[in-house]
């Protein structure tokens, strides 16, 4: 049937509010993201005078100066002390330099040489680059601090060693991503094959338990976790009744109690996965194979294993970009060594309201995440998967 | 006289045509078939009646009514679907409701008429049910009745009988075959299945390759088929091409191997295909008097039926044919040489 | 052989995957204010402590105030654009629907931050609305997919079969499809109340003192001291999850008898 033109409106007329929705509490905010993480915002606004002045010329001359002085006298005291702070950030001394000039602002002569005449360091070109770069309503600051890259006096960019903390914290979210993938793998494997061939009592069971798993909330599964692991805790306590211990072991805050916990709580998502795929796969198959004069183990290793492949990629894929953005449970199990990123971009927005380097760090998360998937969608059509999985299902 | 025109109705999906030029003239009360092998563009034909396809171009009346542009819900022709459409969340009574529901008809009316429906289609105890709880001959004539109780002008089967096995497809044959004749609406069915549709219609629209071939009735589309697709379509039949020559007392055909004195004097001369039906045949041993053709042919292969053997022959020219035999007194063995033999007056001319 | 190895590998998964909760739970109810074993006896005074105590009842009342309203709010906006969506063509399907199903891809704390700022500067933050407005994008997209999957699962014959009757679009909306999809509303409705009911990380963000969230106040106090009360909060939560599994059960069973 063709569509008439009042399908059309009626599918418009649906669709307004929930677009509408979308773009204002969904779209909007994650565009401002955006905006944020280069909005200078709190600098620009408070050098009015010196922001016009180089927007005009890169030059650093009397008006520049002039221009710096009374923008430093309008400030109030603690306005000052902030701009130093984020001065600072980027060049030490910074913070100094700009309250003790602002507090003397009325008493210097506004030229370049009365400047230098206060304090020589304004005789420096590298200073004043700080300042001009920061002066501007878009600053690439943020970029700078999250991935360590600074721009060099001769024009480059270099790392600095020890500089480069939000790469090595991404690493180790990858790493420990990648660990919980692994376990999750190892142990949801034999779940779901039970799942797909056990007895009718075992699927129900195992599948019972993957499900509730599943709609049980991250954080009392975590809950869970904490109340075992403590100190004095239950596997503890368990530990040193068998005599196997003597002192309790530190089993949470560490590496161990994310990795342990994380496994635990993604587990679900690695075996729904699996075993849709495993149920494509006819057991016709194994039968065959065996009645071919293979063993179980080369019968499960030959036929069933590499067939069952498939779910596992998607299964891993799937917990591997969920444990990315993980943040509950490695906040709750880990300790400070084994934060992952999301742990730092909610730390920057309740301690400090530094919503610029969290919206960076929030960026490079996103690109992660989306980068993953977009991989993910070219590897299943590489393989043909998506195509693939049709004629198995009806197989079955 | 509310009679349905089809006329000149083109249908393009794109650039593929689907119905060329088809036009058909259906009475009131008629009960018309679309039978046509798989593609032939059966469904779209009944899916443009029913006002969920539009024509390319051409114009369909009811009555005079040119109805062609009518939206499907104001077009009043009940549907019959091939899967039955039955509503799942609804009972067969709410089923059958539905139209009068959508026509506003007070409550009381609803239900007798509901009833009535439902006694013609012998469901009355199954009113309370829902359709998963009927097996596919009784939702079949849910369908049915609820296709019919709003009084349809006009009624469309879409191979209502695909789906049901073959014994109560021949019931459900009978039973529509009366409520049609109860009812009195004008009923177009579509099907393949070239035996219902002899035993069920007033006539038949034979479609091929979107066009129509022939529109009549069974007798005619089987003893006088108007092209060589309908005679090979409806039935079996042996066909030889040839031409009409001049003979003794007319037009003669003529073609290979075979001659037939016809002495017809309606026909012009020219190319024609000459049809003789495998129940014309006589197959004897020994060659038969003047008046009768006789092909020396040899048995290739029979097949025993009980009543009749089918048998399949080589003529001299190395043709084929296909002729009934009686089985009575035995069957000719394979490689037997005999004649087949048919009189001048039970062929048929096409073209 | 091969049986040792199934076995063993298949008994050990399981414990690792339900024994945390099975070995945790319990101590809800253990007469010591230390959570190990043995239990020191059966009481009920922890769930007293929960229900009295004023922080834990007011957030299970926030809780279910914003699991309501998301509920709501998120059957509206998704069910309206899974019907919107359905009647597009292919292009606009899929954009579409990679527009409402795409918050399910976003980490958390990455829409946590974007919202926290963006609905501060549109002086939103903080309360109750702010979480509604913040759960319901999280949850729009699981009403979506289902009341898609059961839009999708129509027979679309059954609505030709209605036109063919003489119902007019909207008479064959109300009698046909919309109850014919409705597991999928319901289903869509649950998913919905369930995420909004157990979700932290967002309304970490956004939630002021005045609206915490029943998660909230137990990742807090998950932070701050162990007590009873936790495990009592988690058994009251896995009770939640399910009936929730329950109800699903039983939608699913009565949208396979109908079909
Ligand atoms: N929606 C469509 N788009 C393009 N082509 C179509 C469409 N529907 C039908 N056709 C084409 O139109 C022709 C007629 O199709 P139609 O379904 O009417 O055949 P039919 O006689 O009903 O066959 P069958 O006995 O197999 O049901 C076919 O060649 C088919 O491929
Ligand atoms: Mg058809």
């Amino acid at each position: 049937m063709q569509k008439a033109p009042s399908t059309l409106l009626a599918a418009i007329t649906l669709l307004v509010l929930p677009v509408a929705v979308y773009i204002a509490l969904y779209l909007l905010p994650l565009i401002s993201i955006g905006g944020l993480s280069v909005d200078n915002g709190a600098l620009s606004t408070r050098f009015p005078a010196l922001s016009a002045h180089f927007s005009d010329s890169a030059e650093v001359d009397d008006p520049a100066a002039a221009a710096l002085l009374s923008d430093l006298q309008a400030m109030a005291k603690k306005d000052r002390a902030e701009v130093g702070r984020m001065f600072n950030q980027e060049l030490g001394g910074m913070r100094s330099l700009i309250i003790d000039t602002g507090n003397e602002a009325d008493e210097i002569v506004p030229t370049v040489a009365g400047l230098t005449a206060f304090d020589p360091r304004w005789g420096d070109p590298a200073i004043w680059d700080v300042v001009r770069r920061n002066v501007e309503p878009i600053t690439w600051r943020h970029f700078q601090k999250a991935t360590g890259v600074k721009p060099g006096a001769d024009g480059g960019y270099s790392i600095a060693p020890g500089d480069d903390i939000y790469l090595r914290i991404l690493l180790r979210t990858f790493v420990i991503g990648l660990q919980v993938t692994l376990l999750t793998l190892l142990i949801g494997y034999p779940l779901a094959y039970a799942v797909a061939t056990g007895s009718s009592r075992v699927q129900a069971i195992v599948l019972m338990a993957v499900l509730l798993s599943f709609w049980t909330s991250i954080l009392v599964r975590t809950t869970a976790w904490v109340v075992l692991l403590q100190t004095n805790g239950l596997l503890n306590g368990f530990l040193i009744w068998l005599n196997l211990i003597t002192e309790p072991l530190q089993l949470i805050f560490n590496r161990f109690g994310t990795v342990v916990a994380m496994t635990h709580v993604l587990l679900p998502f690695a075996i729904l996965p699996m075993i849709n795929v495993m149920r494509t796969i006819p057991p016709a198959q194994a039968q065959a194979s065996r009645s071919l004069g293979a063993g179980p183990i080369e019968t499960f290793l030959r036929v069933y294993f590499p067939q069952s492949l498939r779910g596992v990629a998607v299964g891993g894929g799937t917990v591997f970009i969920l444990a990315l953005g993980f943040y509950v449970t490695p906040a709750l199990t880990g300790g400070p060594g084994d934060q992952m990123l999301s742990y730092y971009i909610a730390d920057f927005v309740r301690k400090g309201l530094n919503w610029g380097m969290a919206s960076v760090l929030s960026l490079l998360l996103l690109v992660c995440v989306v980068g993953l998937l977009v991989t993910g969608a070219l590897l299943r059509r590489a393989f043909g998967w998506n195509k693939a999985a049709k004629p198995e299902a009806e197989a079955a | 006289m509310a009679s349905l025109e089809i006329s000149h109705i083109n249908k393009f999906y794109g650039a593929t045509q689907a119905l060329f030029d088809v036009s058909l003239s259906i009475g009131k009360g008629e009960f018309v078939t679309l039978l046509g092998p798989s593609g032939s563009g059966k469904t779209t034909l009944l899916k443009i009646l029913a006002g969920f396809e539009s024509v390319s171009d051409g114009a369909i009346t009811l009555g005079g009514r040119n109805i062609t542009e009518l939206k499907p819900e104001v077009r009043n022709f009940g549907l019959v679907f091939q899967g039955y459409a039955l509503f799942p969340h609804m009972t067969v009574r709410d089923n059958i409701a539905y139209p009068l529901k959508v026509r506003r008809l007070p409550r009381d009316q609803i239900e007798t008429r509901v009833r009535e429906m439902l006694d013609l289609v012998q469901l009355t105890r199954f009113i309370d049910r829902r359709p998963s709880e009927l097996s596919g001959g009784q939702q079949q004539r849910v369908a049915l009745a609820r296709a019919l109780v709003f009084k349809p002008d006009v009624l469309l089967l879409d191979e209502p009988m695909s789906a049901l096995d073959k014994k109560l497809r021949v019931d459900l044959q009978e039973e529509l075959r009366q409520i049609h004749q109860t009812l009195g609406t004008t009923f177009i069915n579509v099907t393949h299945d070239q035996e219902e549709a002899m035993h069920m219609s007033d006539r038949i629209a034979v479609m091929n390759h979107g066009r129509i071939e022939q529109f009549d009735t069974a007798f005619n589309l089987y003893r006088n088929p108007a092209s060589r697709f309908t005679a090979d379509f409806i039935g079996k039949s042996n066909i030889f091409a040839g031409e009409m020559v001049r003979g003794a007392s007319g037009l003669d055909f003529r073609g290979d191997a075979l001659e037939v004195q016809l002495g017809l004097t309606d026909r012009p001369q020219g190319r024609v295909d000459l049809m003789v039906r495998p129940e014309d045949i006589t197959i004897l041993t020994e060659a038969p008097d003047a008046g009768r053709v006789a092909l020396a042919a040899e048995v290739l292969h029979s097949t025993y039926s009980g009543d009749r053997a089918l048998y399949a022959l080589r003529l001299g020219s190395g043709k084929e044919i296909s002729a009934y035999g009686a089985a009575r007194s035995g069957i000719h063995a394979a490689g037997a040489k005999v004649f087949a033999s048919f009189a001048p007056g039970d062929v048929t001319l096409i073209g | 052989m091969s049986r040792i190895i199934y076995w063993s590998s298949l008994v050990f998964a399981f414990f690792f995957l339900v024994a945390p909760l099975l070995i945790v739970l319990p101590l809800a109810f253990n007469d010591s204010s230390f959570l190990t074993y043995p239990m020191d006896g059966f009481t009920f005074r922890w769930f007293e402590v929960f229900f009295t105590a004023p922080p834990w009842l007011a957030s299970l009342m926030n809780s279910l105030k914003v699991a309501l309203g998301t509920m709501i709010v998120a059957l509206l906006v998704g069910g309206m654009a899974a019907m919107g969506t359905m009647l597009m063509g292919k292009w606009g399907q899929l954009v579409l629907s990679a527009l409402f199903v795409s918050p399910i891809v976003i980490p958390s704390v990455v829409l946590g931050v974007a919202m926290a700022y963006a609905f501060g500067r549109m002086g939103v933050g903080g309360g109750y609305l702010s979480l509604v407005m913040a759960h319901t994008i999280l949850a729009a997209p699981l009403v979506f997919l289902s009341v898609m999957t059961s839009l999708k699962g129509l027979d679309p014959e059954l609505d030709r079969a209605a036109a063919s009757m003489g119902a007019s679009r909207w008479y064959r909306f109300q009698t046909v499809t919309l109850p014919l999809a409705m597991p999928g509303f319901a289903t869509g409705a649950l998913f919905a109340f369930i995420t909004s009911f157990d979700e932290v990380v967002v309304a970490l963000f956004l939630a002021s003192p005045q609206s915490q969230t029943l998660p909230i106040t137990l990742f807090s106090s998950l932070r701050d001291r162990l007590e009873p009360t936790i495990v009592v909060v988690a058994l009251l939560l896995s009770i939640v999850s399910c009936l929730f599994i329950i109800a699903l059960n039983r939608l699913q069973k009565r949208g396979e008898t109908r079909n």
